[in-house]
C-alpha cells in the first residue's frame, strides 16, 4: 500500500489541520491545468501527481479512514480510495525479457488526455449495420422462418418432412421435357429421379399402406426411364444402379420374383464399378432389395449395409441408417 | 413472425452482440482506446440477449408449445410446472443456453474491475461466448416440430425418468456455473501473456480460480449423489467417460491453484501456471467435445448420440488450442523465470511434486476416457489393444449395451480396473505429499520443528491404522490409504488450528485438505470395506436377516408417482423404516428402471438395489389366452373363445367356452358372468356363475379381457398352494459413505472461504457485506508468518 504521509508530505502523527494543507498546497502546484505549454511527457506526470494527491486526501482527510489505514486494514482502505475515471493506458507493457522487472516498475500505466468516447460515425455506423446484418442472418439461417426441424436420425434418401405429394408438379415438368428433348440424357434422369423420389418418399413413411400400392408403377416408369437414358449412355452406372433399385422395389412390391431378379442383377452389376460417393446409397438400396426380395436374403442383406457401416466414417447419415436397419432386421 | 424466427433472430442478435464485445475489446491493445466503450456495451448486451433467450425457452415450456421441437422433446403435459423450468436444460441445445448464460453473467464482474487486463481477459471471455453460442445456433432449440400432417402435437414426449427428480434442478446448473467460472483464469492468463504482466493476472485471476474449483467439486458431489441414490449404477463413482472428463479439469484446475500459490508468493513457476491455466480450459472444452459429438455413444452409461456438433466443437477445441498455445510460444522468452527453493524440505518442493503427481493423475484418467478416440486412429487400436488388454479389462463397445456389435476394428474402451490400478498409487503419493506440505515454509524449514508438529497427528494415525487393521485388512492399499490420510487429516487440522489466531479466513485451503481426506476415508471403507454384494429372495409377507438387517417384503406398489416400487421394511435393532426400491418398465426408454434404495445411518449405508420381481402364482387359477391349455390340479383347461352374446347358449352376459379334460375324458363347459345393471356397488355388480367340474370341483370365469381375448379361470374346492410373490434384491453395506459426502462438502466451504480470501486481497469489491468481515479478519495481506514451522 502506498505511504499516503509520504504523498502528501507530512509526519505520521500531523493533526487534521496540518493534512488539510499540506494537500491545498500541493493540489495548487501539481494542476495539471495550470500546465499550458509544457511537454505531454511531464504533463501526464502531473496528471498522475494530482490523483495521487486526491486518493492519499480521501483516506487522511477522513478520521475513520485514516484510522483504518494506520490500523493496516488494507481492503477497507482501498476501496475508500477514489478512482478518479482514471484513463488506463491499455496497451501492453515494455517487454521484460526475462529480468525479474524492478519495485518501481509501473504495472498499471496511465494515459493522459479525456477519456474517449466512442466517437459518433462508429456508433452511427454500428446502429445501422449490425441490426441489418442480425435479421438478414436470421432470415437466410431461418429461410424466412419457415424451415423446418432437420431430424437428426433422417434417413439419408428421404426428405423426412416433406409431404408426400411434393413432386407431382416437377414430375409433370420433366416429362415434358423428355417430350421435347427425347435424346437429352438429363431430361430422362431427371424425370427418373423424380419418379423414383416421389414413390421412395412414400416408401419411407408409410409402408405397406394404400398409397404405396397406388404408386407401385412409378417403380417400372423409373425403372423404364432409366433405360432410356441408359440407351444413350450404356456405361452410366449410376443410372444403371438406380434402375436395378427401381426393378426390384418394383418386383417386390408386386410379387413379380423375375423383375427383382433382373433389378438385383443390375445392381450387382452396377456395385464394383461405382464411384464412391454414390456407393454407400446404392448399398443402402441392395440391402432393401434383398431384404424383401421372395425368398428373402436377410444375411446378404445385411452384409450389403455391414459394408456401408464399414466405407464410412460412423457418424455419417448413410452408417447411421444401416446401423439401425442392421439392428431392425437382426431382431428379427 | 414464428416463434422459430423471433428465437433465432435472438441468437443471433445475440451472437452479433458477442462479436462485437470481443472484436471491440481485442483492438483496444493495440491503442484503439475508442473501442472500449463498444466491448462494454456489447459485453452488457450479450447478457440482455441470452436471458431474452431463456426467458422464451421457459416461456415455451411453461405455455407448453408443443409445436417447438425442444419443448415436444423434453417435455409433456403431466410434467410438473418447475420440471418444466429444468425441461430447459435437459437437452444438448438447452445444456448450452445455461453455460453462456452463467458465462455472460461472470463477463459482467469483469467489466471495468479488471482494470488494466479488462479488453484482454474480456476480450478472450466474450469470443467463448460468442463460440458457444455459435453451437447453440446450429442445435437451435427454436426449431419447429412439423407432424406429417401439418397439425401442431397437443402433448409432448415426457421428460426422460432418470432425470425427473431433483437432482436434474440442480446439478447441471452448477456444472455449468463451474464451466463458465473456467473461462476466466483462462482469459487472465491470455490477458497476462499479451500484456505482459505475468505477475498480476495470477493476483486477480486466483480467486476465479479457486470458485471454479470449489463449484465443478459441488457439482461433481451432486453428479456422485444423484448416481449414488437414484440411478443404481452401484455406487457414486464408477469411471464413466463423462464422470471422468469433468473430474480431469478439476484436477488440473487444483494443480493450476498450486502453481499460482507458488507464484504469487516467491515469483517462480511463472511458465507452469499459464501452461496450467490453457491446458485446464482446453480439457474443459475436450471434456464437452468427448461428450457431445457423440465419438464415446459406445463407451458410456449416458447415452450420447452424434448431435451434428463435432467438426464444429472439434474446430472450437482445435482454436482454442491454437490461441493457447500460440500466446505461451509468443511470449515464452520474455518470461522472467525464478528458480524454486533448492532445499526439499520446503512449500516450494511439494507444490511443485503435487502440481507433478496431480498432473499425471489427471493424465492417466484423461488417457483412460480418450482411448476409444486414440484407439480409432487406423492401424493403432490393435497394437494398443494387445498392450492394454495384457493389463486391463477392456471394453470392446458392449459393456454398456449387451445388445450392441462388439467393434472389430480396433477400437475399445478402458473400465474401472484400468483407473483403480492406475490412480490408486499416485493418490497415495499425493496423500503423503498433502500431510508434510502444509507444515513447511515456503523456502525453508526447520527438520526439527517439523517432527513436532507431526508428533500428535501421528500417532492419532497410528491409533486410527490399528482399529482398520482390527475390523480387517482388506488390502494393502486400504491400511495404507487410511494410516496416511488420517495423517494428513491430523496435519491439516494442526494447521488450521494454528491458522486460526491469523484470521479465519486463511483456513480455506486446510479445510479442502482435510475435506479431501475424509473423502479418501470414506471411498476406502465404502468400497473396500463394504460387504460383498449378496442377493436376497425375499417372499411377499415374510422377513430375511442380513448383515444385521432384518428386511421384509410388504408387496409390490404403485407409489405416488406411477412408478413400481418393491414395498419393503428394514429394521435393525428395534430401528424400523421403510425401503422403497423403484422397479417398472420404462415404455419411452423401453427398458426397466431400476433405482436403488438407501439407508443412510452415521457409520454405514444399507444399500439396497432391486433386481426382479415374481409376482404372486396361484395354481388354483389358469390365464389363458384363446386356444391355449393349461392344467390346473388335475384338470386340463383350453379356452376356445368367447361365446357371442347373440346366440343363446347361456343366460349369462358373458361366457367362456372351455374343454376340460380330466382323466382323459373332455367335457365342454360354459363359465359366466352376468352383470347386474341396478346394482349401485360395483363390488357386487359382478356375479359369477360357477359351472360344476367332472371331479367334483367349480370352475369360475374369475376375470376377461376381450381385447386380447385372455380370460383367467378359477378352479375352486381343490384348495392348491399360492407361491407368494417375491423381490429379488441385492444387499450391500457400504460403512462411511457419509464421510464422502461430507468430505467434499468441507472442501466444497474450504474452497469458498479461499476464494472470499484471494478475492478481498485481490482489491475485489465484493459490497459492503464484507467489510465487517474483513475488519473481523485482521491477518489479511500480513505475512504468512503464523502459518510456517519455522
Amino acid at each position: 500500500m502506498v505511504d499516503f504521509y509520504a504523498v502528501l508530505q507530512v509526519a505520521r502523527d500531523a493533526d487534521q489541520a496540518t493534512i488539510t494543507a499540506a494537500y491545498q498546497r500541493l493540489r495548487q502546484a501539481y494542476n495539471p491545468d495550470a500546465l499550458q505549454g509544457v511537454s505531454e511527457e511531464l504533463r501526464v506526470l502531473a496528471s498522475e501527481r494530482a490523483l495521487a494527491l486526491e486518493q492519499a486526501y480521501a483516506i487522511l482527510g477522513d478520521v475513520t479512514m485514516r484510522a483504518a489505514y494506520d490500523a493496516g486494514v488494507t481492503s477497507v482502505v482501498e476501496r475508500a480510495i477514489p478512482v478518479a475515471d482514471p484513463i488506463y493506458d491499455y496497451r501492453p507493457l515494455p517487454a521484460a525479457q526475462q529480468q525479474e522487472r524492478t519495485a518501481e516498475f509501473n504495472t498499471k500505466p496511465l494515459r493522459s488526455g479525456r477519456s474517449v468516447a466512442g466517437d459518433r460515425q462508429t456508433a452511427l455506423w454500428l446502429t445501422v449495420v449490425i441490426p441489418l446484418v442480425i435479421v438478414l442472418a436470421t432470415y437466410i439461417i431461418t429461410d424466412g422462418g419457415r424451415r423446418t426441424a432437420p431430424s437428426n436420425d433422417a434417413p439419408p434418401v428421404a426428405v423426412a418432412t416433406a409431404v408426400s405429394d411434393q413432386f407431382e408438379e416437377a414430375i409433370l415438368t420433366a416429362r415434358r421435357a423428355t417430350e421435347e428433348n427425347p435424346t437429352s440424357i438429363s431430361a430422362w434422369v431427371d424425370y427418373a429421379n423424380l419418379l423414383y423420389n416421389s414413390v421412395q418418399i412414400v416408401r419411407e413413411q408409410q409402408p405397406g399402406s394404400t398409397l404405396y400400392f397406388n404408386r407401385l408403377a412409378r417403380w417400372q416408369m423409373a425403372a423404364d426411364a432409366y433405360a432410356k437414358a441408359l440407351s444413350f449412355d450404356p456405361s452410366n452406372v449410376v443410372v444403371q444402379a438406380d434402375m436395378g433399385a427401381s426393378r426390384c422395389f418394383y418386383g417386390n412390391g408386386i410379387g413379380s420374383s423375375p423383375d427383382s431378379a433382373a433389378g438385383l442383377a443390375l445392381l450387382r452389376e452396377a456395385l464394383p464399378t461405382l464411384p464412391d460417393s454414390e456407393k454407400p446409397r446404392v448399398l443402402l438400396n441392395l440391402g432393401y432389395c434383398l431384404a424383401e426380395i421372395t425368398p428373402q436374403q436377410i444375411d446378404a442383406a445385411i452384409e450389403a449395409w455391414q459394408q456401408i457401416v464399414d466405407i464410412e466414417p460412423s457418424d455419417s447419415p448413410f452408417a447411421i441408417q444401416a446401423t439401425k436397419l442392421i439392428a431392425q432386421l437382426s431382431n428379427r | 413472425m414464428s416463434v422459430y424466427f423471433f428465437g433465432t433472430l435472438l441468437i443471433v442478435a445475440t451472437i452479433a452482440m458477442a462479436a462485437m464485445a470481443s472484436i471491440s475489446y481485442l483492438l483496444v491493445p493495440t491503442g484503439r482506446q475508442s473501442a472500449l466503450t463498444y466491448g462494454r456495451i456489447g459485453t452488457r448486451l450479450t447478457m440482455v440477449g441470452v436471458l431474452a433467450v431463456v426467458v422464451l425457452l421457459n416461456y415455451l415450456f411453461v405455455a407448453q408449445r408443443y409445436d417447438v421441437e425442444y419443448v415436444y422433446n423434453y417435455s409433456s403435459q403431466e410434467l410438473e410446472p418447475y420440471f418444466r423450468v429444468a425441461a430447459v436444460w435437459a437437452g444438448q441445445p438447452g445444456s448450452f443456453v445455461i453455460w453462456v448464460l452463467w458465462g455472460v453473467i461472470g463477463a459482467q464482474f469483469l467489466i471495468r474491475r479488471t482494470r488494466h487486463a479488462e479488453p484482454y481477459v474480456l476480450g478472450i471471455v466474450m469470443a467463448i461466448q460468442f463460440g458457444l453460442l455459435v453451437c447453440m445456433l446450429v442445435r437451435n432449440p427454436f426449431i419447429l416440430h412439423i407432424t406429417p400432417d401439418g397439425v401442431p402435437p397437443t402433448d409432448g414426449k415426457g421428460l426422460n425418468p432418470t432425470l425427473h427428480n431433483m437432482w436434474m434442478l440442480i446439478h447441471p446448473p452448477i456444472l455449468f456455473i463451474g464451466f463458465a467460472l473456467m473461462a476466466i483464469p483462462f482469459g487472465y492468463a491470455i490477458a497476462g501473456l499479451w500484456r505482459r504482466d505475468y505477475d498480476g493476472w495470477v493476483l486477480a485471476a486466483l480467486p476465479w480460480t479457486i470458485a471454479s474449483w470449489a463449484v465443478l467439486g459441488l457439482a461433481l458431489l451432486l453428479g456422485g449423489y444423484w448416481a449414488y441414490e437414484t440411478l443404481g449404477w452401484g455406487g457414486y463413482w464408477g469411471w464413466d467417460p463423462v464422470e471422468n472428463s469433468a473430474l480431469v479439469p478439476w484436477l488440473t484446475v487444483a494443480a493450476l491453484i498450486h502453481a499460482m500459490l507458488v507464484q504469487r508468493a516467491g515469483g517462480a513457476m511463472r511458465r507452469t501456471t499459464v501452461v496450467l491455466a490453457v491446458v485446464t480450459y482446453v480439457l474443459v472444452f475436450y471434456s464437452t467435445f468427448l461428450t457431445r459429438s457423440g465419438v464415446l455413444s459406445s463407451f458410456s452409461v449416458h447415452s450420447f448420440v452424434a448431435e451434428g456438433l463435432k467438426w464444429l466443437m472439434t474446430g472450437f477445441l482445435a482454436s482454442l488450442a491454437l490461441v493457447g498455445g500460440g500466446f505461451i510460444a509468443w511470449r515464452w522468452r520474455d518470461i522472467p523465470s525464478k528458480a524454486l527453493s533448492e532445499k526439499l524440505l520446503s512449500r516450494d518442493s511439494f507444490f511443485a511434486l503435487m502440481i507433478l503427481v496431480v498432473m499425471l493423475m489427471a493424465g492417466v484418467v484423461a488417457l483412460g476416457t480418450s482411448m476409444p478416440v486414440i484407439s480409432a486412429i487406423p492401424g493403432v487400436g490393435s497394437s494398443l489393444q494387445s498392450f492394454f488388454g495384457s493389463m486391463f479389462q477392456l471394453d470392446d463397445g458392449t459393456t454398456y449395451d449387451m445388445n450392441a456389435q462388439p467393434f472389430e476394428d480396433g477400437r475399445f474402451g478402458l473400465v474401472g480396473s484400468f483407473y483403480s490400478t492406475t490412480v490408486a498409487p499416485l493418490g497415495l503419493i499425493m496423500t503423503v505429499l498433502m500431510i508434510f506440505g502444509p507444515l513447511l515454509g515456503w523456502r525453508d524449514s526447520n527438520p526439527r520443528h517439523l517432527l513436532r508438529a507431526i508428533r500428535w497427528p501421528g500417532v492419532v494415525a497410528v491409533v486410527v491404522t490399528c482399529v482398520a487393521i482390527v475390523l480387517g485388512t482388506r488390502s494393502l492399499y486400504a491400511v495404507a490409504y487410511v494410516a496416511l490420510a488420517t495423517f494428513a487429516i491430523g496435519t491439516n487440522v494442526l494447521m488450521i488450528v494454528r491458522t486460526l489466531k491469523g484470521g479465519w479466513l486463511r483456513i480455506g485451503g486446510y479445510m479442502a485438505h482435510v475435506g479431501l481426506m475424509l473423502f479418501i476415508v470414506g471411498a476406502v471403507a465404502s468400497t473396500w470395506y463394504a460387504t460383498p454384494e449378496t442377493r436376497v429372495v425375499i417372499p411377499e409377507g415374510e422377513k430375511m436377516a442380513i448383515y444385521g438387517y432384518d428386511i421384509s417384503f410388504n408387496g409390490w406398489r404403485m407409489d405416488a408417482n406411477g412408478r413400481g416400487v418393491l414395498d419393503m421394511t428394514v429394521n435393525r435393532g428395534g430401528n424400523e423404516s421403510p425401503a422403497t426400491p423403484q422397479l417398472y418398465f420404462n415404455s419411452r426408454m423401453g427398458a426397466t428402471m431400476a433405482t436403488p434404495s438407501v439407508r443412510s445411518e452415521i457409520f454405514q449405508d444399507l444399500y439396497i438395489s432391486p433386481v426382479e420381481y415374481t409376482p404372486a402364482f396361484d395354481r388354483n387359477i389358469a390365464d389363458l389366452e384363446e386356444g391355449q391349455s393349461k392344467k390346473v390340479g388335475p384338470y386340463t383347461i383350453t379356452f376356445n373363445g368367447f361365446v357371442v352374446p347373440t346366440d343363446h347358449s347361456s343366460n349369462a352376459d358373458i361366457s367362456a367356452r372351455l374343454s376340460v379334460n380330466y382323466e382323459g375324458q373332455t367335457t365342454e363347459i360354459v363359465p359366466g358372468i352376468v352383470i347386474l345393471a341396478d346394482e349401485p356397488d360395483p363390488a357386487k355388480a359382478i356375479k359369477e356363475m360357477p359351472v360344476d367340474l367332472p371331479g367334483g370341483h367349480k370352475a369360475s370365469l374369475a376375470a376377461f379381457d376381450p381385447t386380447q381375448k385372455r380370460v383367467i379361470i378359477n378352479v375352486s374346492g381343490l384348495n392348491l398352494p399360492v407361491e407368494p410373490a417375491r423381490a429379488v434384491v441385492t444387499v450391500t453395506v457400504k460403512p462411511g459413505v457419509v464421510l464422502v459426502w461430507s468430505g467434499i462438502i468441507i472442501g466444497v466451504l474450504g474452497g469458498l472461504l479461499a476464494v472470499l480470501r484471494r478475492a478481498l486481497e485481490a482489491g475485489m469489491t465484493l459490497g459492503t457485506v464484507w467489510s465487517s468481515a474483513s475488519l473481523w479478519a485482521r491477518g489479511l495481506g500480513r505475512e504468512d508468518a503464523l502459518s510456517r514451522v519455522k
